[in-house]
């Protein structure tokens, strides 16, 4: 006979008894929810932690010249890392490989404080620093070869190549606009791994190869572009010209053969350079372009037919035209020109009032936009600029302005805007896409996209083109772009020089240019030339940048094997 | 032996076996450092035996005279509390071990068992608990223990030794109003020193404690840290899914993500390997000793046994709620092992041993027939 159980114990027991249910159940539910609602979350919590991916470098596609030459590769390189989590005392490391890798150690002490598993410190190590490196055994600090981008040329095309980051992509110039072609994919390692990051030992390991790159095959020629740089410095050098660009081109085709400015970088070494250093100006900058847009007045004048190339303009001193005055090159003027002798010797006053009366701005507007100025031509370089050119009928002051166009003032364009239009004059009358990129080609070295030129649009008439060539070449033969003259070529060209305006004022600064091309019957290449605030007495295209022309050409055209004649 | 609770004794021994199991799961790895990989396993089992033997031993004496030598047993453990501060071994932040040859001893369980026993002979008298008179008697047994425990400081234990002490005074029959209020207080106290120790005017916690409160509410705020227990416990359970992946084959526990995956965090083991099957599984079995020992309670001779048999039960609960509550992030990390599974060889033998009181009070419910 067991004890008889109080009245009181009972109710207690069975409150207990609840209670300790409800935990119980409690515990329970929350164990089904971990388990069975959430449960595919934490499993994939658990396969994460312990499947640790590393990204396998996809090899960056080669950058080569038209002839095959590299201008762009990417090499095994030595590079520094730091596991900031290793590094015992980040300011000393910071002290010992300041010297070594030539950075300032505050930069890197930075760096290894980071909260980040790994952070570079130096790639493009010679193997001696590299060796210097590893002797100093520090903890957190390694050394280890990996993908470098190397321009074997240094300099050479550095605006147009750009260049890549540390990790290899693309910042800059073609690296940058190409860069999805480039790059290729990255691989993927997964390996099952330990909480301390090691690789389990019989471990899965599953790899997804990494997909190399593309290669650009360019329309640049390594020769011409070297040829180009090297006169391009001198001529710089000559002016005291703040900085100069050149650029060279097939009329009939739209490639750019060679483009530079000067001065340049070292895309091994951008980070030693202002952005502005590896700005390609030829394509980002746009300008007033001066005389030379006359050439492209002149063409609509003889397209609508208000003129021909004998046309007989007066060309006064100087001349009121809408309320304000245009000045002739000649204090005194010429009396009269006829088209032809305008172009040659460059006058004002005589385009002022074929542009701006004779043409007008409505018609003058459409020709110029025609020849590619005021919008983008869609060349293949990153941050092309689109240039302006005034809109008849909403502009203050309209006849003085469109005077004022006529002749390269008021309007702003690219250079490299400027060489497809003068290259519309040398191949008939059609404006080509400029560009740089010939073709994509895999690395197995099946072509995956074969550039053809492209045709824009036709400007003006064979005939008119054939008229303004002439016109140019009498600029060389005996306007002002004498100095432009090639023994064995014919050579059409214009000279512009422009005042620069500095904060919407003229100032005392000059942008001397020529443009033009040779053989005059036959063109194989157009070129420009820029210099930008020449530090001369006298500052003309024709004085300055004419010869730097000249000397681009005639190297060139004796490179690509045009043959001169006996006869010029 | 016809009054022998032999469903509850099964129940007891399939934890303990299956614990072996687990506990091998998770240290074979970690036990093939020391050239064999049954070491855990194997030292587990020798105290498992030692409990049984002690069960044995503590069956054949009757309750009521241990319950005569409980005070002979408090001070016993009292002492082993304060060479616990002196001599005593760290482990986790506190010292808990005391070192016994090769063995190592945890003071801190044997005191549960002297605590119960004490309750139980303090509080047998109804009379002596009307009124607010239990509560301090309780109350006076419980504090010089609970001062020694909180130096050490072992957290869990303190919260176990007030979760018994409150679960005998219900039995007793100590009045509902007073214990709510007790509780109340108690919880009040409670917050007073977490919150004191988080904003420093009343530093009463370790750092490490109040971390692993912030942890509690917040674990990814430290996930690298005082975090990364309840986080790798909570991906171990959760990604065990219904079934588990299967003895040996949980990627938490054998890759070493898991910490004190065989002591603290076992019941994450059993989770991960043995999914929600394998946890409901382990719940139900000590929802059997929960059901078989409330049936002895109520079937016990006198008020002493009943209290005594409340003392453990509230032991072995209180500590299988702490832990499984840590394990699914439910209660703040505590150093408590669960019962019958974790390793840990005081554990172990001292949970036989209680286990053996409360057997010792249903063999005696009746008279002793001969």
């Amino acid at each position: 006979m067991s004890r008889r159980v109080p009245q009181g114990l009972r109710v207690r027991v069975a409150l207990v008894f609840l209670g300790m249910t409800f935990l119980a159940v409690l515990a329970w539910l929350r164990l089904g929810w971990l388990q069975l609602v959430e449960g595919s979350h934490y499993r994939t919590l658990a396969l994460e932690q312990r499947y640790r991916a590393e990204n396998l470098v996809a090899e960056r596609g080669a950058i080569y010249d038209r002839n095959g030459v590299p201008l762009a590769v990417t090499v095994q390189g030595n590079a520094v890392y730091g596991v900031p989590a290793a590094v015992e005392n980040p300011a000393r490391a910071a002290a010992l490989l300041s010297p070594l890798l030539r950075e300032p150690a505050a930069e890197l002490e930075r760096r290894l404080s980071q909260d980040s598993p790994t952070v570079w410190l130096a790639v493009r190590l010679d193997p001696e620093t590299a060796a210097a490196v590893e002797r100093l055994n520090l903890n957190g600090v390694y050394v280890v070869q990996r993908p470098q981008r190397d321009y074997p040329h240094g300099t050479l095309a550095a605006d147009i190549l750009g260049f890549t980051g540390l990790d290899n992509q693309g910042l800059a110039g073609l690296e940058f606009h190409y860069e999805s072609v480039l790059r290729g994919v990255p691989g993927r390692h997964f390996s099952e791994r330990d909480p301390r990051g090691r690789a389990i030992p019989g471990g899965l390991s599953r790899v997804v190869e990494a997909v190399p790159g593309h290669d650009l095959i360019l329309t640049l020629d390594r020769v011409l572009q070297y040829m180009v740089e090297q006169e391009l410095a001198q001529g710089v050098a000559a002016a005291r010209a703040e900085w100069g660009l050149a650029i060279l081109m097939r009329p009939h085709t739209g490639e750019i053969l060679a483009m530079a400015t000067y001065p340049s970088f070292d895309p091994a070494k951008w980070s030693d350079y202002l952005p502005r250093a590896y700005r390609n100006r030829a394509v980002t900058d746009q300008f007033e372009p001066g005389s030379t847009l006359k050439l492209f007045t002149a063409a609509a004048a003889l397209e609508e037919g208000v003129a021909t190339i004998d046309t007989v303009l007066d060309a006064p001193g100087q001349l009121r035209i809408g309320g304000g005055i245009v000045h002739c090159y000649s204090p005194s003027g010429y009396g009269s020109l006829t088209l032809a002798e305008a172009i040659a010797k460059s006058c004002n006053t005589a385009f002022a009032y074929l542009g701006a009366e004779m043409i007008g701005g409505q018609t003058l507007a459409r020709y110029l936009q025609a020849f590619g100025f005021g919008g983008r031509l869609g060349v293949d370089l990153p941050g092309e600029a689109a240039g302006s050119v005034p809109t008849p009928g909403r502009i203050a002051g309209e006849t003085l302005r469109w005077a004022n166009v006529s002749f390269g003032q008021g309007i702003a364009v690219t250079p490299v805007q400027l060489a497809a239009a003068t290259a519309a004059i040398a191949n008939g009358g059609v404006l080509m896409r400029p560009y740089v990129v010939q073709a994509i080609r895999a690395p197995s070295g099946d072509v995956i996209e074969d550039r053809q030129p492209t045709p824009l649009r036709r400007v003006i008439s064979e005939e008119t083109a054939r008229e303004i060539t002439q016109a140019m070449e009498m600029v060389v033969s005996q306007g002002t772009g004498t100095r432009a003259r090639l023994p064995g070529y014919r050579v059409a060209g214009k000279t512009g020089t422009a005042q620069i305006p500095e904060n919407g004022v003229y100032g005392s600064k000059r942008l001397a240019s020529f443009v033009g091309f040779a053989p005059a019957e036959a063109p194989e290449l157009v070129g420009v030339v820029m210099l930008y605030d020449v530090q001369q007495d006298t500052a003309e295209g024709g004085r300055w940048a004419a010869p730097v022309f000249a000397e681009i050409m005639d190297r060139a055209l004796k490179h690509l094997g045009v043959p001169p004649r006996p006869d010029v | 032996m016809r009054n022998l609770d032999v469903v509850l004794l099964s129940a007891v021994v399939l934890l303990l076996l299956f614990g072996l199991l687990v506990v091998y799961s998770a240290t074979r790895g970690l036990a093939e450092t020391r050239g064999d990989s049954f070491y855990y396993v194997k030292r587990q089992a020798i105290a498992a035996l030692l409990g049984f033997a002690a069960m044995a031993v503590v069956l054949t004496v009757d309750y009521r005279h241990l319950i005569k030598l409980s005070r002979l047993f408090y001070l016993g453990s009292l002492l082993l509390l304060a060479a616990v501060l002196v001599v005593g071994r760290v482990g986790g932040g506190a010292e808990r071990w005391l070192a016994v040859g090769p063995l190592s001893l945890q003071p801190s369980e044997v005191a549960k068992i002297s605590l119960t026993l004490s309750l139980a002979s303090a509080l047998s008298d109804r009379e002596r608990v009307e009124g607010w008179r239990g509560i301090f008697i309780a109350l006076a047994w419980l504090v010089p223990m609970w001062g020694l425990i909180l130096l050490q400081p072992d957290l869990g234990t303190a919260m176990t030794m007030a979760g018994m002490t409150l679960g005998v005074l219900i039995f007793a029959g100590a009045p509902m109003r007073n214990l709510a209020l007790l509780t109340a207080a108690g919880l009040g106290a409670a917050v007073a020193a977490v919150v004191g120790s988080i904003q420093g005017w009343l530093p009463v916690l370790k750092p490490y404690q109040v971390n692993r409160l912030i942890v509690f509410f917040d674990p990814y705020r430290y996930r690298h840290d005082e975090g990364w227990n309840v986080i790798q416990s909570m991906i171990a359970i959760g990604s065990g899914n219904l079934f588990g992946k299967g003895l040996f084959g949980g990627s938490q526990t054998q890759l070493n993500f898991l910490p004190a995956r065989h002591t603290d965090f076992i019941f994450s083991v059993i989770g991960e390997e043995f999914g929600f099957v394998g946890g409901a599984f382990v719940l139900l079995l000590f929802g059997v000793v929960f059901w078989r020992g409330g049936r002895i309670l109520l079937q016990a001779k006198d008020s002493m046994g009943s209290l005594l048999v409340a003392g453990v039960l509230s032991m072995i609960f209180c500590h299988v709620l702490i832990n499984i509550g840590m394990t699914l992030g439910l209660m703040p990390v505590t150093g408590l092992p669960l019962p019958l599974i974790s390793y840990g060889g005081t554990s172990v033998l001292t949970t036989l041993t209680s286990i053996g009181l409360v057997l010792n009070v249903g063999l005696r419910r009746k008279k002793i027939h001969f």
